[in-house]
């Protein structure tokens, strides 16, 4: 029998997790969320959970409505985060699911893990260190911060980078891009955007691709040089 | 299997076989073409859309099959083409795989290498383009590198012939010597689950797909590859492998921390960059003038006006060298051949109406179709094959890809809506290169809402001539306002979403005069093949009913539509049917029938129309379904009911839009 993970402890309901959720998402991304901007993640308004979790030193709003999640918010939320992870994994990977449907699944089971289920799926899957998209697994009982990454699209021409994460939608998706040699920890640098928000060309070894902007914006890098900070420095 | 059948009858009675494999845009066509010459034939893999290549060349007296694969950047199931590459050579093990190489990037192709030899098939590289590579500074160490593969390496220009005999001496040297050579490895851990899952395929003596080794099959497996791992489920042992498989992925996984589906790939990149920067040497040169070009046709300061003076010359040329050319051929026609036709037909079928409608067919019929065909199609492809195989397109697309992609295309579709304007056949037939089938039916219809060359002739030669420039115009912009508002619309409401655009950017080469000659000519074929038979029997079903007078019987069932909600004459809804054959036949037999009706006046279009009539006339034959050649087209490539589905949307589009323009027009 699985045991109710938040037995005693509030905010009990699963849309307060779910905005938590969120909430660690836009973090990893380097996009903290606006009110408005988490209703539409949502898919409905967070409006009336918002006060209980703000109030539970959760989470807090500024005047201008974005949210940040507290170091408390943060510990539950990588909670979530990684059993929602841990249980798309054992869906892939055990049950085989596709990875949509493992996503819509996890939403749904992430709020009935147990610590101790999470402890027996993570040392069934040989403590993967990513889930199926590739998102970074936390560790259990780490409250470290995550790393702030830039997504591809936002970075400026000519600037060096290191591919950190690939949000890809599909396994074919991350797979036809490794085959090109686009994989975490890969340096490329970023030549050249396309006018009016289009494609972005990227340089891998000798070999240059167009990226469409949708790609670029999920695909994640740490900036190695940046041509404006390296010519700030300079002067 | 059947396809064995299918793709061997191709190459009857050969010595021996080679697969020319490689990248895309690596000179693998250039030396198809060089191999081949002009015996070659293009088949389709069964049940794939991808097109194989395929002819024979003669070397030191014996006949050699070859096969050009399609060009990919991987082997894997994740595209046709890369199964169509992966699946010919298994199923149909060559003697020699030719792995064509880039020699200015050898680090990218010789992944594709290192994936053919980890197949255990034997193979021979060809590294292509060593003056591009020399110009740039490059210099391989061609026996180092075959070294390193385990496999012969033979350097090569193909545009100019060069290396090409080597090529041959070296696969029949090669072909019955068992390759003992060692062939690269991947690290320790990976060779040892390697050996590991290999030692287990061993030991259920089970009978592997397509005869691979057991390491060949354990490298797939690991890869996670999903066409592999169907068919060990279905062996008799397949379960135990695959559970072994997964075990020893998971085990790598904890300690490296990806999958083996993505560590794998990761490590044969390393191994290939590792043995390219072994092999070659790299002086710093000054930046050759094609790459400078290159770079300003991308950056968007430079890139946009160059496109628009590309497009405007290409456009002009098009237009200048067809119309010119059109003329020529139709003077030709007129002069030597339709007076034999006519005579021919008198001398059979004497003055009756047989003999007329037989002229319909073979006289107007042929001339027509070649008229609009050898002049706009034949150009246009030309000049297709130029951009694409100087590398220009993947420059355009990449600045227009924004634009259209908010009308749900990748920015390669553009071409085909300016090849479009050109005729509709050949640009629907240009959607092939778009990967899916949503993207395909957008692209379709709106090249089909296009004026092609022969609906702009109605335009110029009907609205403006007659009523004024001003309503030229105001059909072309409507038209291009239904088309943005027509890509908007399918785009939102289409299930699904386009892809994003993947795409290499390669600096630009000049093209091969050959290459360019053979997809033309390709191309041309196709369109001949496709739209020749349709305005034959067009032509002889619209001769019937016009020389038995039939046609008249049609112009009641019209009434309400044509007099009463456009305000045309009956006799203009009657062309508008004669039009489906050609568009610009709408104007001709408005002359023809007003004739018959109104008497020698008619010529003069305002003797029984209106201008506002002429404005709603031309701008109803511009937006209903182009023609018969179109809607066949339209058939083939996307199937019956969506080409049904495309004409009833433009049928009715015109009948709405040319209502409306009537009575705006007559409130103004």
């Amino acid at each position: 029998m699985l045991r109710w993970p938040f037995q005693s402890s509030p905010p009990r309901d699963e849309t307060a997790e779910m905005i938590l959720l969120t909430l660690a998402r836009a973090e990893e991304n380097g996009k903290p969320l606006s009110r408005d901007e988490l209703a539409r993640e949502l898919d409905l308004p967070p409006a009336p959970h918002l006060p209980a979790l703000i109030s539970q030193s959760l989470i807090s709003m500024n005047d201008a409505g974005a949210l940040a999640l507290s170091d408390a918010g943060r510990k539950r939320a990588r909670t979530l985060l990684r059993r929602h992870r841990l249980v798309e994994r054992h869906l892939t990977d055990v049950l085989g699911f596709d990875w949509t449907r493992a996503h819509e699944e996890a939403d749904k089971l992430e709020h009935r893990v147990s610590p101790e289920a999470e402890q027996a799926l993570a040392d069934q899957l040989g403590n993967p260190a990513t889930c199926p998209h590739g998102n970074p697994i936390p560790r259990a009982h780490s409250d470290a911060a995550p790393v702030q990454l830039a997504a591809l699209a936002d970075c400026a021409a000519q600037t060096q980078a290191t591919i950190t994460r690939i949000n890809a939608e599909t396994p074919d998706a991350l797979r036809h891009l490794a085959t090109l040699g686009l994989l975490p920890h890969v340096e490329i640098e970023i030549e050249n955007h396309a006018p009016f928000g289009g494609p972005v060309m990227v340089r891998v070894g000798r070999a240059h691709y167009a990226l469409g902007r949708n790609l670029a914006a999920r695909i994640w890098v740490k900036e190695t040089q940046n041509p404006a900070l390296s010519k700030a420095e300079g002067a | 299997m059947s396809s064995c059948h299918t793709l061997t009858q191709h190459l009857p009675n050969t010595d021996l076989t080679i697969a020319l494999a490689g990248n895309p845009n690596v000179g693998k066509s250039s030396l198809f073409n060089r191999l081949t010459g002009a015996h070659a034939e293009t088949a389709n893999y069964p049940g794939k859309t991808v097109a194989l290549n395929l002819g024979v060349t003669r070397f030191d007296g014996k006949c050699i099959g070859v096969i050009d694969l399609p060009g990919t950047y991987a082997l894997g199931a994740q595209s046709e083409d890369q199964q169509v590459a992966r699946q010919v050579v298994l199923e149909h093990p060559p003697d020699a795989i030719v792995a064509l190489v880039d020699a200015t990037n050898l680090e990218r192709n010789l992944y594709l290498v290192l994936q053919y030899l980890d197949l255990g098939l034997p193979l021979v590289v060809a590294v292509n383009l060593m003056d591009e590579a020399a110009r740039a500074g490059i210099a391989i160490d061609t026996a180092r590198l075959a070294r390193a593969l385990g496999t012969p390496v033979v350097p090569m220009i193909a545009t100019r012939g060069k290396g090409i005999d080597d090529l041959l001496a070296t696969v029949e040297h090669c072909r019955g010597v068992s390759m003992n050579a060692p062939t690269p490895e991947y690290d320790s851990e990976i060779e040892a689950a390697l050996d590991a899952l290999a030692r287990v395929i061993r030991t259920t003596r089970a009978e592997t797909p397509y005869n691979l080794t057991p390491r060949a099959l354990a490298i797939l497996l690991l890869e996670e590859d999903a066409d592999l791992t169907r068919a060990v489920e279905r062996l008799t042992n397949g379960a135990a492998i695959l559970v072994r498989a997964r075990a020893l992925s998971a085990a790598i996984e904890a300690r490296v921390g990806e999958p083996l589906s993505l560590h794998l790939p990761r490590a044969r990149h390393e191994l290939a960059r590792a043995i390219a920067c072994d092999a070659q040497t790299q002086q710093t040169t000054r930046e050759p003038l094609s790459v400078t070009l290159w770079r300003w046709s991308i950056q968007p300061l430079t890139g946009i006006p160059i496109l628009v003076v590309v497009l405007i010359g290409l456009f002009a040329f098009l237009f200048w060298a067809g119309g010119m050319m059109s003329e020529t051929f139709a003077g030709f026609w007129s002069a030597f051949v339709s007076p034999p036709l006519h005579a021919i037909a008198t001398s059979i079928f004497g003055n009756s109406r047989v003999g007329k409608i037989a002229l319909w067919g073979f006289d107007a019929g042929i001339a027509a179709a070649l008229e609009i065909g050898i002049p706009y199609v034949l150009t246009f492809y030309a000049l297709l094959a130029i951009l694409e195989d100087s590398g220009y397109m993947n420059s355009i697309a990449f600045l227009v890809d924004a634009l259209m992609k908010r009308l749900g295309l990748h920015g390669r579709a553009v071409i085909m809506l300016l090849a479009g304007a050109g005729c509709n056949v050949p640009a629907i037939m240009g959607t092939r290169v778009l990967t899916t089938r949503r993207e395909r039916v957008i692209a379709s219809t709106l090249v089909v809402l296009t004026p092609c060359s022969a609906r702009t002739a109605v335009i110029a030669g009907g609205a403006a001539l007659f009523a004024g420039w001003q309503y030229g115009a105001a059909i072309l912009l409507i038209t291009l306002a239904l088309i943005v508002v027509t890509g908007i619309g399918l785009n939102r409401l289409m299930p699904g979403r386009s892809d994003d655009l993947v795409m290499e950017m390669f600096p630009f080469r000049v093209p091969t005069p050959n290459v360019v000659a053979r997809k033309t000519w390709f191309r041309f074929r196709e369109f001949i093949v496709t739209a020749l038979p349709i305005v034959l029997i067009g032509s002889f079903v619209m001769g019937a009913l016009y020389e038995t007078g039939t046609v008249w019987i049609f112009s009641a069932p019209l009434a309400p539509i044509v007099e009463g909600w456009l305000g045309l004459p009956a006799i203009a809804g009657l062309t508008l049917i004669f039009a489906t054959l050609r568009k610009e036949l709408a104007l001709q037999f408005l002359i023809t029938l007003a004739l018959v009706q109104y008497g020698s006046g008619a010529p003069n279009l305002l003797s029984f129309m209106t201008p506002q009539q002429l404005f709603v006339y031309a701008l109803v034959n511009t937006l209903y379904i182009p023609c018969l050649a179109t809607f066949a087209v339209l058939s083939k490539e996307l199937g019956r009911r969506t080409a049904v589905g495309i004409a009833a949307f433009t049928i009715v589009l015109a009948v709405v839009v040319g209502g409306v323009a009537r009575y705006v027009l007559a409130i103004l």
